[in-house]
């Protein structure tokens, strides 16, 4: 094996002990060997950081795809609620029993028996009664309206139009020459370029840990916007919109894109956030929002 | 005798496969409504809230990935069962960092696996500056060292990256990772914050 494949399975941790030992042993007193394991330990980072990226990237793609949980399981309850739960069972099936037991035939017992009580279900029905239109939810004389496909250029198109793009320069002038750029600074310079498939990695690597995770969030709403993932684009600005570090107003207009342009799927968010920045005149997207209205109407 | 293979064999096989078969296990362990389930309920039940349940998924989806890349799961337990240790391990870290875990006895919870869950993580500014760095790659070495990094052998690299042979994948990836060592040696300071 050459020394730089031991280098490699020492950084993995493919060697067996005693390898390892020797190794270690070998190494402690070569400063050259000592340099080059840790930049194997960094290849082997920068490899794990290339790797993530990529099965984030996978993610998104997946996350689109996957329904989120129909139930989940709520929370244990105490035996207290469990006991109580099950005394109140018992007495209403013991209760239920006791009005409807069969008659014994014994002489006492009869004493004892209340008059027998008829379950609505079983009364004999009135022949004359008015009959009474169940009301359903959802009536048959309706007419089924076609669904939209999700896709439907024209919304895409409205949506492609007034989307607010990002100032790619905001995040390069406080850029210092002597220093490397920061992720959202190299991912806004990406966006610049149309380089949509690095920013895209660059941004999903940080974690929502990171304090930049939320302007990652929405350069990323961005980047999908861009390649005409919307629901993509739509999860990436919700994200941002959960974090209070963030204003409304900055992000409400490019998710009210992401919903215009899945318009068949989503008119209900659509209509809901549309008529909420219509509503206040304080707004930034105030007027845009009327006359989205009024095109949205026609 | 039953030589029939168990569905989490079989995925534990798949996971360390060709490039194709460990996506289709990984695609298939991520959209698994059951470890979904079981995530988001315990992370509900464990003081977290709705919109802390698919961040946690996706983390611990990345960590579980890392932890059967640096062979970790031996398979002593089952893939749900070392799924859900990490989501344990996971949250009870991240509630340490919000200063909102109190106890400790919970701490027992995943040791219901027999591998160990605990996988090693790079902190956010490393990694931050790891993307600086990656940033200054092409993509040729991106998709080499990337390859590297899933101890594919020469070969493997070879057919992946469309390279003439096992010869030309090893000539590619030492002429990449030595450009990263110049890159690192004319950046010393770099070198001794990722170090450190």
């Amino acid at each position: 094996m050459e020394i730089q494949d031991t280098i490699d399975a020492y950084v993995r941790g493919h060697l067996d002990p005693a390898e390892k030992a020797d190794f270690e042993a070998a190494f402690q007193n070569d400063p050259d060997l000592v340099k080059a394991v840790e930049q194997a330990r960094l290849d082997f980072n920068i490899a794990n950081v290339l790797i993530e990226d990529e099965v984030r990237g996978w993610m998104q793609e997946w996350e689109t795809e996957t329904p989120a949980p129909q139930k989940t399981i709520p929370p244990a309850r105490t035996g207290w609620k469990w006991l109580g739960g099950a005394v109140l069972i018992l007495f209403v099936g013991g209760a239920i029993w006791f009005i409807n037991r069969p008659d014994s035939g014994a002489g006492d017992d009869s004493f004892h028996t209340p008059p027998k009580i008829v379950p609505p279900t079983t009364r004999p029905i009135d022949p004359n009664r008015p009959v009474v239109q169940q009301e359903t939810t959802t009536p048959t004389t309706a007419p089924v309206k076609p669904e939209l496909p999700v896709t439907n250029p024209r919304y895409i198109a409205k949506a492609e139009k007034e989307f607010a793009a990002i100032e790619s320069d905001s995040y390069m002038r406080s850029t210092d020459p002597g220093q490397p750029k920061n992720t959202l600074q190299q991912a806004a310079e990406f966006i610049r370029k149309k380089d949509y498939s690095d920013a895209s990695n660059l941004l999903r690597a940080l974690s929502a840990t990171d304090p930049d995770y939320i302007s990652a969030q929405i350069l990323l709403g961005e980047v999908y916007f861009r390649q005409k993932k919307f629901a993509a684009a739509e999860q990436a600005y919700t994200r941002a919109l959960r974090s209070d570090k963030v204003s409304d107003d900055a992000v409400e207009w490019n998710l009210l894109m992401s919903y215009l342009a899945q318009y068949a799927v989503k008119k209900g968010n659509f209509d809901l956030l549309l008529n909420k920045i219509a509503a206040d005149p304080d707004h930034p997207d105030y007027k845009q929002a009327l006359e989205l209205q009024k095109t949205i109407k026609k | 005798m039953n030589n029939s293979i168990n569905p989490d064999q079989a995925l534990r096989e798949q996971l360390s496969g060709s490039a194709d078969e460990r996506k289709l296990a990984l695609q298939q362990i991520f959209r698994s409504n059951d470890l979904r389930t079981m995530t988001f309920s315990y992370i509900l039940k464990h003081g977290g809230k709705e919109e802390d349940c698919r961040d946690v998924f996706q983390e611990v989806f990345l960590l579980f990935e890392r932890a059967v890349r640096e062979k970790k799961f031996e398979g002593k337990s089952s893939v749900s069962t070392f799924f859900i240790g990490i989501v344990k391990w996971h949250w009870i870290n991240t509630l340490r960092k919000r200063g909102a875990y109190t106890a400790l006895d919970d701490r027992t919870d995943f040791m219901d696996t027999s591998d160990s869950v605990e996988v090693s993580v790079i902190d956010e500014e490393k990694r931050k500056l790891l993307h600086s760095v990656i940033g200054q790659m092409n993509e040729r070495c991106r998709q080499l060292l990337r390859l590297w990094g899933l101890s594919m052998s020469p070969e493997e690299i070879a057919k992946e990256a469309g390279l003439a042979g096992p010869d030309m994948a090893k000539k590619e990836t030492y002429r990449c990772r030595t450009k990263l060592k110049e890159f690192f040696d004319a950046r010393p300071h770099l070198m001794e914050a990722l170090k450190n």
